[in-house]
């Protein structure tokens, strides 16, 4: 019964995993804004090096078979000192969850419901993700598997509607490179390259755990590929439907171009799809970062990660609404500090510190065991 | 039960049988053993069975012996008794010895089921299971015969699981009766039920069926150790054994198939499953069980696969529907106004005007009194059935309508809600869907479509955690194997349906190896 | 340690307040003990009881946490 019952992640639920988690605020957030209608560009960019991103944290793992990034940080600081750095990425996990589902409690309440308090649905949202958590992670990908063909789709059907109600303006999107390379620069470094594609140092506590580690490299790839094409396809549609202005006033580009949408006189207002997909694309994002933090929490305190659940997802409800007083100051934060504080320390600095030192480690063991 | 629950959920299941009699005879307080003198047995019998009228202990002579015969007179055949046991006994010429109860029943009896009792707990057990015992004096055995028991009732037609094509015979309250209609579809000497005894009271036989080299040898040791589990007093339906071995209790989903069909139960059997057949139950438990069990109907194999894909697509859409459309008209009208056409919008507005409650308050007056209604027809004595289905409907549909109380739109939503939820082959199914429909309609009247959402999410979490036997209960959709596929969302042709489920780790995952396709005969050119 | 789930999470949301502290003095000018006041008070006549109710909440399970492992160890230690 053993081997039926201990399931890990399988590797095509890594590659949805990563795939939601990728797409999930990228989509509706504006980004890459700096290259106004090269964005689209700026994200292919972005993706070319998010490929790297991937490769780099899979050769971080790969170096220490079986363990996580924290159990990784163990090895090479030792205790305390690894412990210290672990506290510090709890800090920044909780810290970018919390972001995160401020982000979609501000769409919620400023398009669907104007009365309701952002408290109220950051809670909402919370209990879901705690749920899912508590049940473990290999139940968050199996729900994913459910949804991902609902959450694939809707994307591209939205693209669809809104081409067929001819609210698409090519033009938009012209000229190409018009200013020559330097928006597109300036909007993948750091903004871009930090936002989706860095962001998946979250799964360094993840990756370890599928049922083959080995075969692992090749979904990671392949993952953050096929969300680059669907962020870039969702790009061209947002910049060809509001054009480059509007794009960039607009909080959330996606709602507002399916906000365009008229078929047949009957399918007008399709803000539930987009909302169903932005919500579920949190749900995982803030999930992988909440777990990323748990484990870290996990091996800290020698406790089941089930434990601290609870506590850390009310820290994450709190955050989130404390994090800033209004949406201006949100976003101000989010494209000021987070990038140059959190996001480049946290993602690529620090791995790139410990890579050293875990060589030198395993070569010592290996010849060792040698 | 108490008193020995402990001891004996540590016992393998090999010795179970023996274990329920030792049981029984200490709790009893049997301290007695089987004695050479019959009249000593008689006396103990007689003190155990104290007070009963049906209890008979009849003195005969065999063999020119003096005997007993023992027996329930309630619980046994009355022709067969005299016609085969006693008219053997007495109208024999010639006085015969014999050497032992095996040599006697040859003698007499050859062509009864026979059984050979060293101890006196077994001749408890054996008359207590309608059985005869002959005893003989000076023999240190009695002779159990088993002449079969009264009357039953007769195999009829599924009750619950109707179908339009396809075999009309249903399971039976009789153990033996519903193994037969099982091996008389499978006749394959691999097919195999074992027999536990549960219940401290009732000591009910529970039949686990399987196919021995289908089903994962795991699976096994699991659904039997979960039998062994089983500590209940009586053992009244299979439902009581289904509380008992589900993985979970907190869920509205079942965790465990019933059906009253044996085409299913064998179909099952087939896949790599296995069947708990309880006696006195004409329905029969199959494990592990998935959520596509509970849109496949036996029917779905007898008509034509497109037929059968198509109309398996209606299930799941009407178990969406039965689910949301309540909720989705109360998000809608009281928070989402936007995104209704505008036509639509007037219209249902306008009928809403004279309506005093807020939809919630009419969705849930309408829902709560279809639910008395239902229960009602179903309680209800037959003969007065009708009057209730007649009532319900004309206060249901008509008046409430007229007095202003719900508004026409309502009344369709309701009723087409009900006629959706309906549509599960499996009525355990259907309940998860009402319980569940007044939680999303609460979730909904409060926090609109976004409430809708939030409890879809949090439902598939909830049926995505659920296993059942350790099998995960979404199956082959989460975590997916494209290989089985073939007979979840659409039925494929039955000769393309040549693998067993992988989920269940099957021994032989192959159900038939040549690959044959129907067509026309090829024509007579092509031979030459 | 016996209270570690609890300790934990005051470790955790003091650094994170902590954090969110840090942040608002690198953007507005104003003095430290404005901003903590500001991320700590509660907001009189806002809809922020609520977090502060799910705060409580968390703090009180993190002790039930606590206890119920102490009680365990005990009840294991002594069996």
């Amino acid at each position: 019964m053993k081997n039926i019952l201990v399931e890990k992640l399988s590797l095509w639920q890594l590659f949805i995993l990563i795939f939601i988690f990728e797409i999930g605020s990228a989509a509706v957030v504006s980004t890459g804004n700096d290259a106004k209608q090269d964005a689209w560009i700026a994200l292919g960019v972005a993706m070319i090096f998010g490929l790297g991103i991937g490769l780099f944290f899979h050769f971080l793992l790969s170096r220490a078979p079986g363990k996580n990034l924290f159990e990784i940080f163990q090895l090479c600081l030792g205790k305390w000192m690894g412990g210290a750095l672990i506290i510090m990425y709890i800090l920044y996990f909780i810290y970018i969850a919390s972001r995160v589902l401020r982000d979609f409690c501000e769409l919620i309440t400023s398009f669907i419901f104007e009365q309701t308090p952002v408290e109220f649905v950051a809670i909402t949202m919370v209990v879901v993700i705690i749920y899912m958590l508590y049940l473990g992670i290999e139940v968050m990908g199996r729900t994913s598997e459910i949804f991902i063909p609902y959450f694939f789709s809707f994307i591209i059907i939205i693209g669809i509607a809104v081409f067929i109600s001819g609210e698409m303006e090519f033009t938009n999107l012209l000229p190409i490179l018009g200013e020559g390379i330097k928006p597109v620069v300036k909007a993948v470094f750091p903004q871009l390259l930090t936002f989706p594609f860095g962001e998946l140092i979250a799964f360094t506590l993840i990756i370890p755990y599928t049922s083959e580690f080995k075969k692992s490299k090749k979904i990671i790839l392949l993952a953050v590929f096929a969300s680059g094409l669907i962020l870039i396809y969702n790009a061209i549609l947002q910049i060809a439907t509001l054009g480059v202005q509007m794009r960039a006033r607009s909080n959330f580009p996606l709602l507002s171009s399916a906000r365009e949408i008229s078929l047949l006189e009957f399918i007008e207002r399709v803000d539930l799809i987009v909302v169903f997909i932005v919500m579920y694309g949190i749900i995982i994002k803030v999930g992988v970062f909440f777990y990323g933090a748990l484990k870290g929490l996990e091996l800290l305190s020698k406790r089941p990660y089930r434990m601290h659940v609870v506590p850390l997802g009310a820290i994450i409800t709190f955050l989130s609404v404390k994090i800033s007083d209004n949406f201006a100051e949100h976003i101000e934060e989010g494209l000021i500090v987070v990038p140059m504080f959190l996001h480049i320390p946290f993602q690529f600095i620090l791995p790139l510190l410990i890579l050293p030192i875990l060589l030198w480690k395993t070569k010592k063991s290996k010849e060792g065991r040698e | 039960m108490k008193l020995f629950g402990s001891t004996f959920l540590r016992k393998k299941n090999k010795n179970r049988g023996k274990s329920t009699e030792e049981e029984l005879f200490q709790q009893q307080d049997i301290t007695k053993y089987y004695s050479r003198q019959v009249d000593e047995n008689k006396k103990h019998l007689g003190e155990l069975f104290k007070g009963t009228f049906d209890f008979k202990c009849e003195s005969i002579k065999i063999g020119g012996l003096k005997g007993y015969i023992t027996y329930i007179s309630t619980m046994i055949n009355k022709n067969e008794l005299s016609n085969r046991v006693l008219q053997a006994a007495t109208n024999r010429q010639t006085d015969q010895s014999f050497r032992d109860m095996v040599e006697m029943r040859e003698l007499y009896f050859p062509s009864i089921d026979y059984k050979v009792s060293k101890n006196f707990h077994q001749v408890v057990w054996s008359v207590l299971n309608g059985e005869v015992v002959i005893m003989v004096d000076g023999y240190m055995e009695a002779l159990t015969l088993d002449i079969g028991l009264p009357q039953q009732r007769a195999i009829s037609e599924p009750s619950t699981q109707t179908i339009i094509r396809g075999p009309k015979e249903g399971f039976v309250e009789a153990l033996p009766v519903n193994i037969q209609l099982v091996r008389k579809r499978l006749k394959n000497p691999r097919l195999r039920f074992e027999v536990f005894q549960i219940g401290s009271d009732s000591k009910t036989n529970v039949a686990l069926g399987y196919i021995n080299d289908i089903v994962n040898e795991d699976l096994l040791c699991e659904v039997r150790e979960r039998i062994n589990k089983v500590d209940v007093g009586a053992l009244l339906d299979s439902g009581n054994v289904e509380e008992f071995i589900a993985d979970k209790s907190f869920t509205p989903f079942p965790l465990v198939y019933n059906t009253e069909r044996p085409d299913s139960v064998c179909g099952h059997l087939l896949e790599g499953k296995m069947a708990i057949i309880v006696d006195g139950s004409p329905f029969v438990l199959t494990v592990p069980t998935l959520f596509v069990d509970f849109f496949q109907a036996s029917e779905d194999y007898y008509q034509p696969f497109i037929m059968a894909s198509f109309v398996r697509m209606v299930r799941y859409s009407s178990f969406m529907i039965a689910l949301l459309l309540p909720s989705l008209y109360v998000a809608i009208s009281t928070f989402h106004h936007e995104l209704m056409p505008t036509q639509l919008l007037i219209s249902i507005q306008a009928q809403r005007e004279g309506v005093p409650f807020p939809a919630v308050i009419e969705i849930m007056i309408m829902e709560l009194s279809f639910e008395v209604l239902r229960e009602a027809g179903v309680r209800m004595p037959r003969v007065v059935g009708q009057t209730v289905s007649i009532v319900g409907a004309l206060v249901i549909g008509q008046a409430a309508v007229e007095a202003g109380l719900v508004s026409n739109v309502l009344v369709i939503v309701v009723a087409f809600t009900a006629i959706a939820s309906f549509v599960s082959p499996i009525y355990n199914f259907s309940i998860a869907t009402r319980l569940l429909r007044f939680v999303v309609i609460f979730s909904a009247s409060f926090m609109g479509l976004y409430g809708v959402l939030l409890f879809l999410i949090m439902m598939v979490i909830h049926l995505v955690s659920l296993r059942s036997f350790g099998i995960p209960y979404l199956a082959p959709v989460a975590p997916f194997r494209p290989k089985d596929q073939d007979d979840v969302f659409i039925r494929m042709p039955i000769w393309k349906n040549k693998k067993r489920p992988s989920y269940l780790y099957p021994k032989t995952p192959v159900r038939i190896k040549d690959q044959y396709k129907p067509g026309p005969p090829k024509p007579m050119g092509d031979q030459r | 340690m016996i209270i570690l789930v609890t300790f934990m999470f005051c470790l955790i949301f003091c650094a994170s307040i902590g954090v969110i502290t840090v942040f608002d003095l690198y953007l507005y000018n104003q003095p430290l003990l404005t901003i903590v006041k500001a991320n700590v008070s509660f907001q009189r006549g806002t809809s922020q009881w609520m977090i502060y109710s799910v705060l409580l909440v968390g703090f009180c399970y993190s002790i039930g946490v606590d206890y119920r492992v102490r009680k365990n160890k005990k009840t294991s230690k002594s069996s």
